[in-house]
């Protein structure tokens, strides 16, 4: 492998992560089209399709792999195929996450949910705004952006603590409904899952720009 | 580089003038050599006579004293008279140059350095009367030569280097200062991209010529530059202002020109957009999808991001190996296509349901129901409502229609809206009292308007009839009107059950019932706010609602107080 040809694989891993990213914000943001309408044809789509991000997935580990084994990168080039691999996978994460999110769906239509609570909205949007943000944080090298998912992740557990609070009152109220309130607490817990993916997603693209790997008290002081 | 200019001239002048001194001096010492000879032949023959007249050696040694020293030897090498000291001391003089020459052929001569005495000396050497004769003439002694040289050397280098020096100065200013002239002349009209004011006029006309070429073919191509720039801005402008996203990219999917717009719609950083991947600066993997797919022939497509829907075209460019993406939002088209199709279909389903309902009952009748009395009655009764039903509903239609398509009569009545407010009270009243509603009058003095008094009646009557029906019991309808700057506002205030939010922007739309369950309401045809909407429009004015679910809604309509004509 020539240098010319050694950089083009690289830059190759770097738009399959991008690709990836780009269709993990569509396969969460069908979630929520699916989630929000109840459309259980949607949902089921959704988590066919999934097989297509593992797959996908697999494609930028072996590529990874394979540059690291044939050429053993050093410094920036191999911190850059280590990142890719960890950052595909937790991206690969989201998409099962979400793809859990529809077999919820599914179950919700079986129950007869009525309209989304708001709380599940709110969180639905903070999550979706995190996962659009990482992918235009790793695509532009941004580590300010990266940074601000950081902060992001506060606000959803916020709203996740609120939102197992409601579901709590709502169970004993409504006994009748509970499998439906399980149903949203599992989806809640589900968002949180997807917020600290992106977090980790974070981590690795401050370590892919900077060279450290810092923990989360220690993000502010970059 | 002006130094260097300088040596290169001064080195080949340096070296000719050496080369001529050089010269000089070798003739001059070439000449003085000759003469020696010429002079020493004379006097050989003079010794020669002398020697051969019997005169004795040492005679002859005082009598040539001035001219050398002499020496005598015989032709075995043996020393006769001598008065040179050097002579003396040699043992073999038959070695000797001269000597050698002489015996050979009666005459030789030699110029060499006399190591014991330091000095060059010139020999001559010949045959008189059976012995050999040698003449010795001491030329420069080493010591005359070196004091004497140095101080000629010193001259001589001062000399050339000066000669050379101000030899190279005039070449050099006549033939290279010009050029200098020219070339800040250029470089500088280059740097600043304007005609520099540098003095040409005293350069020679070759040069001259050059420059005015120079000058010439700036300043055109200035003005291509100027034209090209103007043509590039109105093209950047033209791109930048187009309501649709416009990007061009390189055959490495790679930004080459993006517009405004695009920018706007990918939310990108203008900055470094430019020479980037498209897929690393948009992150959408079905853009880039739908270029990669794209080879010869244009592609379109539609592209669903951030709650929008755009229409994606991708051109080919042949010539650049890239391709043109054209993103155009058609979200509101969508939208306004909806609109169309739910419209005809609530047309067809709103004339439908009363017409069934007639059919059906006109079957039951015929089929034996028209003989008994009472059901028959009831039946005709339904008839009746749902063929009033139909009627209104056509009217209603057919008032949209001719509004909408300005058939009505752009009148200039004089209105006032106390007089519309007061008619609509008494319109209302049974009706009211029946659903216990309050009408309440707040316009106590006139308001002038102008245009068509029927079509404005129509606007409040509809206003006022929509309130009363969606009230509630021992609810109130309020009709408030005030100046405000130019204009009147006129307000229908309800208590009833209010609008929610969601409702609100689509109440204005033909058929949109907030509440389905009144969908068979005969007397509601989800015509009304479309046709007020309509009206005020020909009055040039605006209506707003205000609305809390469960407190009521209010109406405003900002009239202005101009002439309609």
């Amino acid at each position: 492998m020539s240098r010319v040809s050694f950089d083009q694989a690289l830059t190759d891993v770097n738009q399959d992560i991008v690709e990836l990213g780009s269709r993990t914000i569509q396969v969460v943001e069908k979630t929520k089209v699916a989630l929000t309408n109840l459309d259980v044809q949607l949902a089921r789509q959704i988590y066919n399709d999934d097989d297509f991000i593992d797959a996908k997935e697999i494609e930028i580990s072996e590529k990874c792999m394979n540059i690291i084994i044939r050429e053993q990168p050093i410094a920036k080039d191999l911190r850059f195929l280590l990142t890719a691999l960890k950052i595909s996978s937790d991206f690969e994460r989201i998409c099962d996450h979400s793809a859990q999110i529809t077999k919820l769906t599914r179950k919700l239509h079986k129950h007869n949910a009525g309209t989304l609570p708001g709380g599940v909205e709110e969180m639905f949007d903070i999550t979706l705004d995190m996962v659009r943000r990482i992918v235009k944080a790793y695509a532009t090298n941004d580590v300010d952006i990266a940074l601000g998912v950081y902060d992001d992740d506060d606000q959803l557990d916020k709203a996740y603590k609120t939102m197992v609070k409601w579901i709590k009152s709502k169970i004993e109220n409504n006994v009748d409904q509970v499998d439906q309130y399980v149903d949203y607490l599992f989806i809640s817990k589900y968002f949180e899952r997807i917020g600290d993916r992106t977090n980790s997603i974070a981590k690795w693209i401050i370590y892919k720009e900077k060279g450290t790997i810092k923990h989360y008290y220690n993000m502010k002081n970059i | 580089m002006k130094r260097r200019l300088f040596i290169s001239f001064f080195i080949p002048v340096f070296i000719l003038v050496v080369a001529f001194m050089g010269l000089v001096g070798l003739l001059s010492f070439k000449t003085y050599n000759q003469r020696l000879e010429k002079d020493l032949s004379s006097i050989v023959s003079l010794i020669s006579y002398d020697k051969n007249n019997g005169i004795k050696n040492e005679e002859i040694i005082s009598k040539y004293d001035i001219i050398g020293k002499l020496s005598f030897i015989d032709k075995e090498g043996k020393l006769i008279t001598s008065i040179d000291n050097t002579i003396e001391a040699e043992t073999n003089l038959l070695r000797r140059e001269e000597v050698r020459e002489a015996l050979k052929m009666d005459v030789g001569s030699s110029l060499r350095y006399e190591e014991k005495l330091q000095e060059f000396s010139f020999h001559k050497a010949f045959v008189a009367d059976g012995e050999i004769i040698i003449i010795s003439i001491p030329l420069i002694s080493k010591n005359i030569l070196i004091i004497n040289s140095i101080g000629y050397i010193i001259i001589a280098i001062i000399l050339t280097i000066g000669v050379s020096a101000i030899l190279s100065y005039f070449f050099f200013k006549r033939n290279i200062e010009p050029m200098m002239i020219l070339e800040k002349y250029i470089r500088r009209t280059y740097k600043n991209k304007a005609i520099a004011e540098v003095g040409i006029q005293s350069l020679p006309d070759e040069l001259k010529k050059i420059a005015n070429i120079f000058k010439e073919s700036t300043k055109s191509l200035e003005e291509y530059a100027t034209k090209e720039e103007d043509q590039k801005l109105y093209l950047y402008s033209t791109i930048d202002t187009m309501e649709d996203g416009f990007i061009a990219i390189d055959e490495n999917d790679d930004i080459k020109l993006i517009n405004k717009s695009a920018i706007r719609i990918f939310g990108l950083n203008q900055g470094n957009v430019i020479g980037s991947n498209l897929l690393m600066q948009t992150q959408n993997f079905e853009l880039s999808n739908d270029v990669k797919d794209t080879d010869e022939s244009l592609t379109t497509n539609e592209l669903f991001f951030d709650n929008k829907t755009y229409k994606l075209t991708i051109y080919p460019l042949e010539k650049q190996k890239g391709k043109l993406i054209i993103l155009n939002d058609i979200t509101k088209l969508n939208q306004l296509e909806n609109m169309r199709k739910e419209f005809v279909s609530n047309v067809s389903h709103e004339l439908k349901t009363p017409l069934t309902a007639i059919i059906g009952f006109i079957e039951t009748l015929k089929d034996g129901a028209i003989d008994e009395p009472k059901t028959a009655r009831k039946f005709l009764e339904i008839i009746d409502i749902e063929s009033q039903r139909l009627e209104i509903l056509i009217g209603d239609l057919l008032e949209l229609s001719s509004i909408e398509s300005n058939k009505v009569a752009r009148l200039n009545e004089v209105i006032d809206i106390k007089d519309v407010a007061e008619s609509a009270m008494d319109a209302f009243k049974p009706i009211a009292e029946k659903k216990h509603v309050v009408l309440i009058n707040n316009v106590k003095e006139s308001y002038i308007v102008k245009g068509n008094l029927e079509l404005f009646k129509a606007m409040l009557y509809n206003l006022v009839s929509n309130a009363i029906k969606y009230n509630v019991k021992d609810g109130s309808v309020s009709i408030n009107c005030k100046t405000l700057g130019d204009g009147i506002i006129l307000e229908v205030v309800d208590t009833g059950i209010g609008i929610s939010k969601e409702n609100l922007f689509r109440i204005f739309e033909r058929f949109y019932k907030v509440d389905k369950s009144r969908s068979y309401d005969p007397e509601s045809t989800g015509l009304g706010l479309a046709i007020v909407k309509h009206i005020l429009e020909f009055f040039d004015s605006d209506i707003s609602v205000d609305s809390t679910l469960g407190e009521g809604t209010t109406f405003r309509i900002y009239l202005p107080k101009k002439e309609v004509l």
